[in-house]
């Protein structure tokens, strides 16, 4: 009883299986725009990293100019 | 007599043009600049690296603004994607729901359901949804907002690549 095949009518055959096509096409450009997503945020990181050392190495330059305003060379 | 009246008038429509005529003359004051006297002379060791390093710094802050405008551009095209995202979501759960159950069949499993919602849940739910119906106008005009500012960091942006090119020729010359 347990082995016996299971029958489920289905009435649109067709339409079910047109639809579920569609569905796996939605999820394919669901799937592509979380990837652009993913792209942005990875550019955003980068643009983050570039800032940092980018203030690192200004920082680096008003240090020398403060120095050398603050500390000059004695006579 | 008819002269004289003629002249009479004449002079007072005269006299009120002269009165018209007459303008303020705005005396423009002169400034005088005077060259002030360094209170300290300081002796600079390096002055060439110095300068060199004050107008590296300049670009260096230059292309840290374009960075944050580009930044900007980049956020905003990923709020665009998420509202896409959150849309395509939206169609496969009408696909799903609406149009994949209806032409499945039924099973005699019923789906597990929570508590029906109380009166407090419902008002609470209908707050929410108020508040969301405000931030929706919060966004359209933070929206329109961000389209006049777009219009204004192009000039911006025209201006920090003049301020760049300046800087790097003056670097170019340096060297």
């Amino acid at each position: 009883m347990d082995r016996m095949p299971v029958f489920v009518r289905i009435d649109e055959y067709d339409t079910v299986l047109s639809l579920i096509r569609n569905v796996r096409h939605k999820i394919e450009d669901a799937k592509d725009t979380l990837v652009k997503i993913h792209d942005l945020k990875n550019e955003e990181d980068h643009q983050l990293e570039m800032w940092q050392s980018t203030l690192l190495e200004v920082e680096k330059k008003i240090d020398f100019i403060d120095h050398s305003l603050n500390e000059p060379e004695q006579f | 007599m008819s002269q004289n009246n003629f002249k009479m008038s004449k002079k007072k429509t005269s006299r009120k043009r002269s009165s018209s005529r007459k303008k303020v003359v705005h005396r423009r004051t002169t400034t005088s600049r005077l060259e002030k006297n360094p209170e300290y002379m300081v002796q600079v060791s390096e002055p060439k690296i110095l300068r060199k390093d004050m107008l590296e710094s300049l670009r260096e802050v230059i292309l840290f603004m374009q960075g944050y405008e580009k930044f900007k551009s980049i956020q905003d095209e990923k709020i665009k994607l998420f509202k896409k995202l959150k849309l395509q979501v939206r169609e496969i759960d009408t696909l799903v729901q609406g149009k994949l159950s209806k032409l499945l069949p039924k099973g005699k499993l019923k789906a597990v359901q929570d508590n029906l919602p109380s009166a407090q849940d419902a008002e609470i739910e209908d707050k929410i949804e108020e508040l969301e119906v405000v931030d929706v106008k919060k966004e359209e005009t933070a929206r329109t907002q961000k389209y006049e500012q777009a219009r204004e960091t192009r000039s911006e942006l025209d201006l920090l690549e003049d301020q760049l090119k300046s800087i790097e020729d003056q670097l170019t010359g340096l060297n």
